[in-house]
């Protein structure tokens, strides 16, 4: 018998989005805080002779972040935690390892903690929250409840505070590894005083830094963003060149990547990439960094671009997986967003 | 004639002129008065005001009270009242219970502690009706269970784990009333909350054991509730 097709699975379903936003707006549009930004990676693709790269190389050369193991959550909220770490400063923290679509995850950012539970979890657990996805033959419902610490309210004599406590320290499965960053709110104090302490209270804390590849493409042809071509096929060969793939000017024998028309020939293309824990603060602040620069002079009337992109985690399906965005001289920033899942998107 | 001339007169003696001590007195009051600050239309008037005021002895509340006295014309007999005087039964029907707020507790007015003696009472009532050494260590907990089902929970210590509405979830405390939908619940802080048992999970102890009451399927009053017969089944569903 010839290979029978044992394995056959769809593609997930996916919803790609472009649009368009003018420079002045880029920062607060992209990325959004609400849905939970944080980024595994980075990827910067900037053609031509940049003097400021080494600001660029250098962004995240100081950042860290933490991975703590076996934390449950109901230690976030303690007073002294709460006060230290939570109520100044801002803590980046999610869930390790869990996938949104099958477990729990909490995610912990700008002030709010998100948690995303089961139906059996939230019906013992004590906190009113939101459907999530609803319940259907096939899944049962997951609920977000959402809890804002930076209340004024949520101080520990406070009655709702321990009302949050109780519920989350009665509730014994909410433990899990997580990775975590928190940027001090005063210059002085070092941000490594957060494993420190947590360290004292006895779990186990690993140091991680950011992965950082660079590579320097000479004598490529770069797309041009005309009106009329597909930001799809930039956004291609984009990918391609992040991924050490060329594509030549003329069609190959071996491969048909192309460069999309019309395009011109640039003596540089710098290609960052960047794989570690980054809060959407960060992220923001690197875009504001490459909307300074100035991009190289071409042939024609079309400006060069910049391109910056942003890869989140799995979870909250909400929110875009993918934020890429196109820098020009002009005031219009093309943005493209993808989204993944295994439901329907809608 | 003499009408007229009568009536001639009596025009005379009206339209004499003010004799002359009666003048004079006037003058000197207005004298007594002197000019006022107001113009003098107004002088004049708030003289003759005080001037009236002075004379007329009559103060409107008494002249209401006058007018309003009764002058009985008939004597006919007042409107029969149509009062349900009470029947000679005994026992107080359902509609006379809700009116006397015999189902009702008041919000306020319990305390925790004076219902601990009753949840002692409870207890024991428990560890005997339950018989706990046999049924609980025989393999066949039918018994067990029947006996719970038919139990009465006044007094008993509940605790709300699992419920729909999040907000129920931890609510903890001796019951004092149950109804067929509700259960009510003196908490510790002397608070009266109204638990309903439909999609809410409860639990209690009794001396080591623990028991989980499922409300969705308690929803009978207590008095039918030791009447009826419950099927047992293998797993429940919230």
């Amino acid at each position: 018998m010839i290979s029978p097709e044992v394995v056959n699975f769809d593609p997930p379903r996916f919803l790609n989005q472009e649009y368009t936003v003018k420079r002045d707006q880029i920062l607060n549009k992209v990325p959004s805080e609400e849905f939970g930004n944080h980024f595994h990676g980075i990827t910067a693709v900037l053609p031509g002779e940049i003097p400021e790269i080494a600001e660029i190389q250098d962004f995240f050369l100081d950042s860290i972040f933490y991975r703590v193991e076996k934390f449950p959550v109901h230690k976030l909220l303690e007073p002294d935690f709460l006060s230290a770490f939570l109520k100044k400063g801002s803590l980046d923290a999610r869930t390790l390892g869990t996938w949104s679509d099958v477990d729990q995850s909490i995610i912990f950012e700008s002030g709010k903690l998100h948690l995303s539970v089961g139906k059996d979890v939230y019906q013992e657990l004590g906190l009113s929250g939101h459907t999530e996805i609803t319940s259907s033959r096939k899944q049962t419902a997951t609920y977000r409840v959402t809890i804002d610490v930076r209340d004024e309210k949520f101080i520990p004599d406070c009655k709702y505070y321990k009302r949050v406590f109780w519920c989350l320290k009665n509730q014994v499965c909410l433990q899990f590894d997580w990775i975590m960053s928190w940027q001090p709110h005063d210059v002085d104090i070092c941000p490594s005083s957060f494993a420190a302490y947590l360290d004292l209270l006895g779990f186990g804390v690993a140091q991680c830094k950011p992965m950082f590849e660079e590579r320097i493409l000479t004598q490529t042809h770069i797309p041009m963003l005309h009106p009329e071509t597909d930001l799809l096929d930039v956004i291609e060969w984009v990918g391609a060149a992040a991924l050490n793939i060329t594509c030549p000017k003329e069609e190959d024998y071996a491969s048909s990547m192309i460069c999309p028309e019309p395009s011109y020939k640039s003596e540089k293309v710098h290609i960052l990439k960047w794989r570690g824990f980054f809060p959407s603060s960060q992220a923001k602040q690197l875009l504001g960094v490459i909307l300074r620069l100035h991009p190289e002079v071409t042939e024609t009337t079309q400006p060069a671009w910049f391109n910056l992109t942003f890869h989140g985690f799995d979870e909250f399906r909400t929110a875009p997986n993918i934020w890429s965005v196109f820098t020009t001289t002009s005031d219009a920033c093309h943005v493209f967003t993808s989204q993944t899942s295994r439901r329907k998107i809608k | 004639m003499e009408k007229e001339e009568n009536s001639e007169e009596s025009e005379m003696m009206i339209y004499k002129p003010l004799p002359v001590e009666v003048r004079v007195t006037l003058e000197q009051h207005s004298l007594l008065l002197g000019p006022t600050q107001s113009s003098i239309k107004k002088g004049e008037d708030t003289f003759l005001m005080s001037y009236i005021q002075t004379r007329t002895p009559v103060i409107p509340e008494e002249l209401t009270t006058q007018f309003k006295k009764n002058f009985p014309l008939k004597i006919g007999r007042p409107a029969k009242e149509n009062k349900k005087t009470r029947t000679r039964k005994k026992v107080l029907t359902s509609i006379e219970k809700r009116r006397l707020g015999l189902h009702k507790l008041p919000k306020t007015g319990i305390k925790y502690k004076a219902c601990a003696p009753l949840h002692q009472l409870w207890v024991e009532y428990m560890e005997n009706f339950l018989e706990l050494e046999n049924s609980a260590k025989a393999a066949n907990k039918d018994l067990l269970y029947q006996r719970i089902a038919k139990a009465d929970y006044h007094g008993c210590l509940l605790m709300v784990t699992r419920s729909k509405c999040p907000s129920y979830i931890g609510a903890k405390g001796i019951i004092v009333l149950e109804t067929k939908n509700t259960f009510q619940i003196i908490c510790e802080d002397d608070q009266l909350r109204i638990i309903p048992k439909r999609d809410s999970v409860f639990t209690f102890n009794v001396s080591k054991w623990t028991f989980t009451l499922f409300g969705s399927h308690m929803n009978i009053r207590p008095s039918e509730r030791a009447a009826r017969k419950f099927k047992s089944k293998p797993t429940i569903d919230l």
